[in-house]
């Protein structure tokens, strides 16, 4: 990537960061379920987990909503592989490593919902991030670097009380984790308040 | 998916729930008298177990540990292992150990290479300051 659109996503990212780091700025977004308005709601928390065959990674995000759409959210997501996980690299002619990786992600995220139904809603999520990983027992740098991410699938909702929707997200992320599949199921369980 | 991988995620996502439901419980604080068999003394060694590979194409493991990494470590021991768990006693430091064992996989050679850290821990008792080193697994095994 050249220095100049470096210092673009760096920018972008810094300005979405500032957004979902302190929801209190955003100002109250009313959220309507169908025929059901239940009041304003400013700032919502997710658990999450990101995994396909191969691999695991869990974590959670933060995210603010956007008064200007009822749905619309900016966020921060940090997850993280919570084992270590077997490599092979090759390294010369007929000669392999064989490593213990760690794994790491943060990224900021723009999500969307569509409410369809009282208790259902389309969901798509598109996030820009950046991909970590260490070794154990070598200085050798394993895959790291940039990645777009994108989800679509559904999210299912429960209001409690007067100002808390509790969701659960399932969707199909494709996202370059530098995993050997770009391909995620991705859930997330949460809450809206 | 396949069923190995299936049984590490459903093992992951049990631990994640197991430890948010220990992580729920109230600690205690009070942990009573000091056992029989507190160490009141830091002690200054603690076990490295390193876990190879030994089948009939592997029937001889050669291993070197290091002190710190592979790369800007010192040598500490090399050794051929014929057992599939072998433990050497070491020296606390402020670094962590590194093993690479070598198998012969035709036509490749495979090193595999993992590392620990041996550190002090303490437990408050009542009556006193109890302090281990846990035993620490290196997992040198070869994966298919």
């Amino acid at each position: 990537m050249s220095r100049v659109p470096l210092r673009a996503v760096i920018a972008l990212l810094g300005a979405l960061l500032f957004l979902a780091a302190i929801p209190a700025r955003a100002q109250e977004q009313e959220i309507y379920l169908p025929n059901r308005p239940i009041g304003p709601l400013r700032q919502a928390i997710y658990a999450e987990a990101t995994a396909n065959a191969e691999d695991v990674l869990i974590g959670g995000s933060l995210a603010a909503l956007v008064a200007a759409r009822p749905g619309l959210s900016v966020g921060a997501s940090f997850a993280m592989r919570p084992y270590r996980r077997w490599v092979r690299e090759p390294v010369g002619p007929h000669l392999l490593l064989q490593l213990h990786e760690r794994r790491y992600a943060f990224a900021l995220e723009v999500s969307d919902q569509y409410p369809v139904h009282p208790n259902l809603a389309l969901y798509s999520k598109i996030g820009l991030g950046y991909v970590f990983a260490d070794y154990e027992g070598t200085r050798r740098d394993p895959d790291e670097g940039w990645y777009v991410s994108a989800d679509a699938g559904f999210a299912l909702t429960m209001v409690t009380g007067d100002r808390h929707i509790w969701s659960l997200r399932i969707a199909h992320r494709y996202a370059d984790l530098r995993s050997d599949n770009r391909g995620w199921m991705h859930v997330a369980v949460g809450m809206t308040f | 998916m396949q069923r190995a991988s299936r049984r590490r995620v459903m093992g992951i996502i049990g631990g994640i729930v197991l430890a948010l439901l220990v992580a729920s419980c109230d600690d205690d604080d009070n942990l009573g008298y000091a056992p029989e068999d507190c160490h009141r003394v830091k002690p200054d060694t603690g076990y490295l177990l390193v876990k190879c590979t030994i089948s009939t194409a592997h029937p001889h493991v050669p291993i070197t540990l290091y002190r710190g990494s592979m790369e800007l470590g010192t040598v500490v021991l090399r050794d051929t292992l014929d057992a599939t768990e072998t433990d050497y006693e070491m020296p606390v430091v402020g670094s962590s150990y590194t093993v690479v064992a070598r198998y012969h996989v035709p036509p490749d050679t495979v090193l595999v290479i993992d590392a620990a850290r041996l550190e002090v821990e303490s437990h408050e008792y009542e009556d006193a300051t109890c302090y281990y080193v846990k035993t620490q697994e290196i997992d040198v095994r070869l994966r298919d």
